[in-house]
């Protein structure tokens, strides 16, 4: 573990020197144009439930909890889960072939090794926009902070397993790129609670393609208005998707042939 | 699933309004599917490709070929956004088959005259933009920060997101002085139609004038960048 934690960081350190090196003028445009994307979403959102008053039966402070806490679970798994998006250049250029001599596991290679530590910078102020908006509606409790912390803990085991699958599929068929852009495009309807859509399809991104579970469960938990039962299927849904993503990752390794000369 | 949430989100507040910021849910549902369409065929572009070019010097192929650097890309383009026009009516015929919602369709010539003319100035000014944000790879390591820096300003200042005259007017005024409403909001509510005379002429001067610009400025930056730029190899 001490090991592995020694390369991640060596590994972080080195993509952030390239960051700031290599394209720092292009990584500060990405990162303001995240803030603006984030402050243009929750205009939208103050603007809208102003005037509505409530959106699918939560106020404004309620429905900006559940568009924070989405953008703290993808923040999260986009800053340690980054060198996903690099992965098709490794099995098209054949250089996954050294990851598998490396003496370290190739999963851990391929999901962990460009944590984007700029998104760090914008994590921040996102925790304590969290904690503003916990004390502001008085949900501090250890009950609903555990159920919080324990749902958070769900949606990026969730996700973790999206992105194994991802390179499973980059492996298989040497497609990343587009699988990632339909994970991104489906965990967005998270922006906003699940409850504003439709049945069907509400229970379908909840219990089918799990965003809501993902995405607004966690903040369901700190409302205190999750179900039990929900959150032990919520848990053992996040075991039985990683747990299935490992098995598939080792069938997809097994059928990698290099390709390189 | 973009077009989904802005339909939920906006189908959501109309179960318990029947008017919010002066659209009604027909006008705001049909807003939503124009600006997905305008989305599919005006935003929609291979033109960032260029920067891959620049940066791995294939650009240098094109300056041994007989064919119109411009136009080449032109070209592309057109045969991309018609396969997004394949898509979109794909995509909009399923929701409008599963969720039947309450749509305008919009019957006047005149309207639909100043509609396609605008999307025709969104196209020129999208592109240029586009194009010209990627030519600075010539200069820069990194053109992908202004592409995407653009893409959100457009997504949500140009009214992808919502209809931006709900905003206040101050900030709405400003916005309408920018190239962005143009590509999406500007084309959307000449549809919908109810626009003034001074309205849509203020809105077609502006696409004028930052046409004739962005037209100048592209021409200029290739240009430049032509001479700015060296290849060595096969």
């Amino acid at each position: 573990m001490k090991r592995y934690l020694k390369v991640w960081w060596i590994y972080t350190i080195n993509t952030l020197q390239v960051q700031l090196n290599v394209a720092r003028w292009g990584v500060l445009l990405f990162l303001f144009s995240k803030v603006l994307r984030f402050g243009a979403f929750i205009f939208f959102l103050v603007i809208l439930v102003k005037a509505t008053k409530v959106l699918a039966g939560y106020n404004l402070d309620q429905v900006i909890l559940f568009f924070l806490t989405f953008n703290l679970l993808d923040m999260t798994s986009q800053m340690f889960l980054r060198e996903v998006y690099r992965f098709r250049a490794a099995i098209i250029t054949g250089s996954f072939d050294f990851y598998l001599l490396k003496p370290v596991n190739p999963l851990f290679r391929a999901l962990f090794t460009g944590s984007d530590f700029l998104d760090f910078i914008t994590l921040v102020p996102l925790v304590i926009a969290v904690i503003y908006y916990i004390n502001k509606l008085h949900l501090l409790s250890a009950l609903n902070l555990a159920g919080f912390i324990l749902m958070l803990l769900t949606g990026f085991a969730i996700a973790l397993s999206f992105h194994i699958l991802v390179l499973c599929l980059g492996i298989l068929t040497t497609e990343v790129d587009n699988a990632v852009f339909v994970y991104r495009d489906l965990i967005s309807m998270g922006r906003v609670p699940v409850d504003i859509y439709m049945e069907p399809i509400r229970g379908l991104i909840t219990f089918v393609i799990p965003v809501g579970i993902m995405m607004s469960f966690p903040a369901k938990a700190l409302m205190g208005i999750l179900t039990w039962p929900l959150m032990v299927y919520a848990v053992f849904l996040a075991v039985f998707l990683l747990f299935t993503s490992l098995k598939i990752w080792q069938f997809a390794l097994k059928r990698y042939s290099s390709a390189s000369s | 699933m973009q077009l989904l949430l802005v339909y939920f989100i906006w189908w959501s507040v109309f179960q318990h309004q029947q008017e919010v910021f002066g659209y009604t849910t027909a006008s705001i549902v049909t807003y939503i599917l124009v600006a997905a369409l305008l989305r599919a065929v005006v935003l929609g572009t291979r033109v960032t490709d260029l920067i891959d070019k620049i940066n791995s010097g294939d650009v240098a192929n094109f300056l041994v070929k007989p064919i119109g650097f411009i136009r080449f890309y032109v070209t592309r383009e057109v045969a991309d956004k018609l396969f997004n026009i394949i898509f979109f009516i794909a995509e909009v015929s399923l929701l409008i088959f599963l969720l039947k919602p309450p749509l305008i369709i919009q019957t006047e010539f005149a309207n639909l005259l100043l509609f396609s003319l605008a999307i025709a100035g969104g196209l020129i000014i999208n592109f240029c933009l586009n194009f010209i944000i990627s030519l600075t790879a010539f200069w820069v390591e990194n053109s992908w920060g202004p592409i995407f820096l653009m893409s959100i300003l457009l997504e949500s200042l140009g009214g992808g997101l919502f209809p931006i005259d709900i905003l206040p007017k101050a900030l709405f005024n400003i916005l309408m002085l920018t190239p962005f409403p143009y590509l999406i909001y500007f084309p959307a509510k000449l549809y919908l139609g109810g626009m003034s005379f001074s309205e849509i002429a203020f809105g077609f001067s502006v696409i004028f004038i930052w046409g004739v610009i962005l037209i100048f400025l592209t021409k200029a930056v290739l240009h430049a960048g032509f001479r700015h730029f060296s290849a060595v190899g096969n």
